[in-house]
């Protein structure tokens, strides 16, 4: 398509340098022609899509909820709760371990919003009503103490809307671990469960 | 009152182009109001009416009609549309301020209980009014096209901007009833406290599907006159028929049909199963087929074509630079996995801002300086005209480009900080929209102001070969009663615009 841009430009050169009085002079269509075009068209279209296919076959085949680590996120206006394994919630803030397959599992409880994670560019609406499920798997820390991504709502859902932007933050296994075993002590003391 | 349709129109087009405001100095309620107003006067109150007011006074001309079939029909239409676009901008205006859900009303942000404020209801009615004008209208069109065409204007020879009026009226009349159903049920739901879009067992899917059933046939109801329109230029101005008039045809009746079968892809991040997802991939690259073949007729057309330069066809042509782009952009979204990226971030605003504001109003302006002197007898200034043209198609491109590079920012943020990174080029399409927005106007100034100029043009400054031009029916068999008819319309226009 973007030759045919080059096209119009060639095109239009060449005619600018000579108008005249109108004269009929039309090259001939065929139909031939008009159906090859659609074919090519149709081809690049779906080696394309094949391939994208092909290429991500994370967005085909969910994991089984036993290899991954099941997050449950709730959206409000205007923020996301995080449900933890084990009775641990975040609000605000997400923490996920390294080197694994994290499942989340989305919701809303007033308005539509969207969970968002900007870097991996995965998204899912979270609906009222319903539980819709994205999955990533985070990275290997390697020499990082923690790795930090942003997690936005791209759906409009009221006047704060805009400030609807929670950091994400990848630990290593331990200290994901001692953070959840934190808050679980947290959590018994403070609330009673 | 045909003239009064156009300018009804045009001054709706004018008004909204003040009524956007930039985003810096408003806090987030007055932000997501202007956008929902925005959004929803340039689509539904602006761009649909150009197309359907240009269509008005030009369609009858060019099928040799007297008039529409049902003239107080049009005008009932053309009084109901006039009475919504002016409630909606007054709902500004009511306490509490106006619906501020952006155009999509997604539920249940839409219900009583997140936006409590009349004006919302307010907005709502003004969208079910609308959708009351536009089936008016389109029963309107469609009969006229099909019962009054004079002797010898057979469908066959029914010129290209008319067949795309057609297809949009027949759009029109499959896709606006969801709209106004989901509206009269979202105004029972605020009104009357029922629960068709709170309740938690799916509202919010529910108004997905009626509101994109009609949301994605109404592109293509805007684009389609626009594409007519840029035959008729592209035709004239090239001094040559259209390339392929019957694969033309074809495609466009082929993109009218399938634009009813995408719409599932503005809901591909809502959970719905991949095979789904998938078949809805699958007809978006379909649409995109036939699309694309109306855009190559098009361009083909001005091969071995004499082409005169004037502010029609470079508006034109402009029209389909930003078809090309806005529609290589679209069809990228079609790919589900790209979707979830671009979904909901400035890349698509881009995206149908390149679609609506480059191809569907560069194309209906070309409209309207095509015919202006068809319409007014008065012609405008070249120079002034190619001037503005060139300023507001740079303008334009500063100003939405940058918005395929902005694929980070969310949309419908009404603040970002400077952390982000995201103001460099913000700032560069706030400069676009500085140019291109005077420049517009100056375009269309240019217009108004020619009406004070005393030069007549002659009956047909383009030499085109159209029957609107040539007031007469030679392009079709003559016969005696058509004829007259058509003089009849000409000594109406001379003294309605003496």
């Amino acid at each position: 398509m973007a030759a045919m841009v080059f096209f119009i430009i060639t095109n239009r050169e060449k005619k600018g340098q000579e108008k005249f009085i109108p004269e009929k002079r039309l090259s001939r269509t065929r139909a031939r022609d008009a159906v090859i075009f659609a074919v090519i068209s149709i081809i690049i279209l779906f080696s394309v899509n094949v391939a994208g296919d092909r290429l991500t076959p994370n967005a085909r085949f969910q994991p089984s909820v036993a290899e991954s680590y099941l997050i449950h996120v709730t959206a409000y206006q205007w923020s996301f709760r995080f449900d933890y394994p084990g009775n641990v919630s975040s609000m605000g803030f997400l923490y996920v371990p390294e080197n694994t397959i994290v499942m989340f599992n989305v919701t809303s409880t007033d308005v539509m919003h969207n969970f968002y994670l900007m870097q991996y560019r995965v998204s899912i609406d979270a609906i009222p009503g319903r539980f819709n499920v994205i999955w990533i798997t985070t990275p290997a820390l390697g020499s990082n103490s923690q790795l930090n991504y942003t997690v936005i709502c791209k759906e409009l859902c009221g006047t704060g809307h805009t400030s609807m932007e929670i950091p994400m933050t990848v630990m290593s296994q331990s200290a994901f671990n001692q953070w959840l075993t934190n808050q679980t002590a947290t959590n018994s003391t403070v609330t009673g469960g | 009152m045909f003239f009064l349709c156009v300018a009804g129109s045009f001054g709706e087009l004018i008004r909204t182009q003040l009524a956007v405001p930039d985003n810096q100095f408003m806090d987030a309620f007055a932000y997501t109001q202007t956008v929902t107003l925005h959004g929803l006067l340039m689509i539904l109150w602006v761009l649909s009416p150009l197309g359907v007011g240009l269509a008005n006074y030009i369609v009858p001309l060019q099928i040799g009609a007297k008039d529409l079939a049902f003239p107080r029909l049009n005008a009932l239409s053309y009084f109901t549309y006039l009475f919504s676009g002016v409630l909606l901008v007054g709902t500004l205006f009511v306490p509490g301020g106006s619906a501020a859900t952006g155009w999509t009303f997604y539920a249940p942000l839409n219900t009583i209980q997140f936006s409590p404020q009349p004006g919302a209801t307010l907005a709502v009615l003004a969208i079910a009014l609308l959708a009351v004008s536009v089936t008016l209208s389109s029963i309107n069109f469609l009969t006229t096209i099909a019962r009054n065409r004079a002797k010898g204007v057979t469908w066959k020879r029914l010129p290209i901007f008319t067949w795309s009026v057609v297809m949009t009226m027949a759009l029109m009349l499959f896709a606006f009833p969801p709209l106004a159903a989901g509206t009269l049920l979202l105004t029972t739901d605020r009104v009357l406290g029922t629960v068709f879009f709170s309740s938690p067992q799916g509202g919010s899917i529910l108004w997905d599907q009626m509101f994109w059933f009609f949301g994605h046939p109404e592109v293509y109801i805007v684009v389609l006159p626009a594409i007519g329109i840029i035959a008729e230029v592209f035709m004239t101005f090239g001094k040559r028929g259209l390339f392929g008039r019957t694969a033309f045809l074809v495609e466009l009746g082929a993109v009218t049909f399938l634009s009813m079968d995408v719409y599932m892809h503005h809901m591909f991040t809502t959970g719905v199963n991949y095979t789904l997802l998938q078949s809805y991939s699958i007809t978006t690259m379909a649409i995109s087929v036939p699309f694309e073949g109306l855009v190559i007729g098009l361009v083909l057309t001005l091969h071995r074509s004499r082409i005169k330069i004037t502010t029609p066809f470079l508006f034109a042509v402009a029209a389909i630079f930003t078809v090309t782009l806005g529609g290589v952009t679209g069809v990228l979204q079609a790919f589900p996995v790209l979707d979830y990226a671009f979904r909901g971030t400035y890349w698509v605003v881009g995206h149908f801002h390149y679609v609506m504001a480059g191809t569907t109003l560069f194309g209906l302006v070309a409209g309207l300086y095509y015919w202006w002197p068809k319409i007014t007898k008065r012609m405008y200034n070249e120079k002034i005209g190619i001037a503005t043209f060139i300023a507001s198609f740079v303008g334009f491109n500063i100003l939405y480009f940058p918005y395929f590079l902005l694929m980070d920012m969310p949309r419908r943020i009404f603040t970002y900080s400077i952390a982000s990174g995201l103001a460099p080029l913000n700032f560069d399409a706030t400069i676009g929209a500085y140019i291109f927005g005077p420049a517009f106007l100056l375009a269309i100034l240019n217009l108004v102001f020619s009406l004070r100029k005393k030069s007549v043009s002659g009956p047909n400054p383009w030499e085109a070969k159209e029957m609107e031009w040539t007031g007469n029916l030679s392009t079709a068999s003559s016969s005696s009663d058509s004829a007259s008819d058509q003089k009849l319309i000409d000594s109406k226009e001379a003294t309605k615009n003496v």
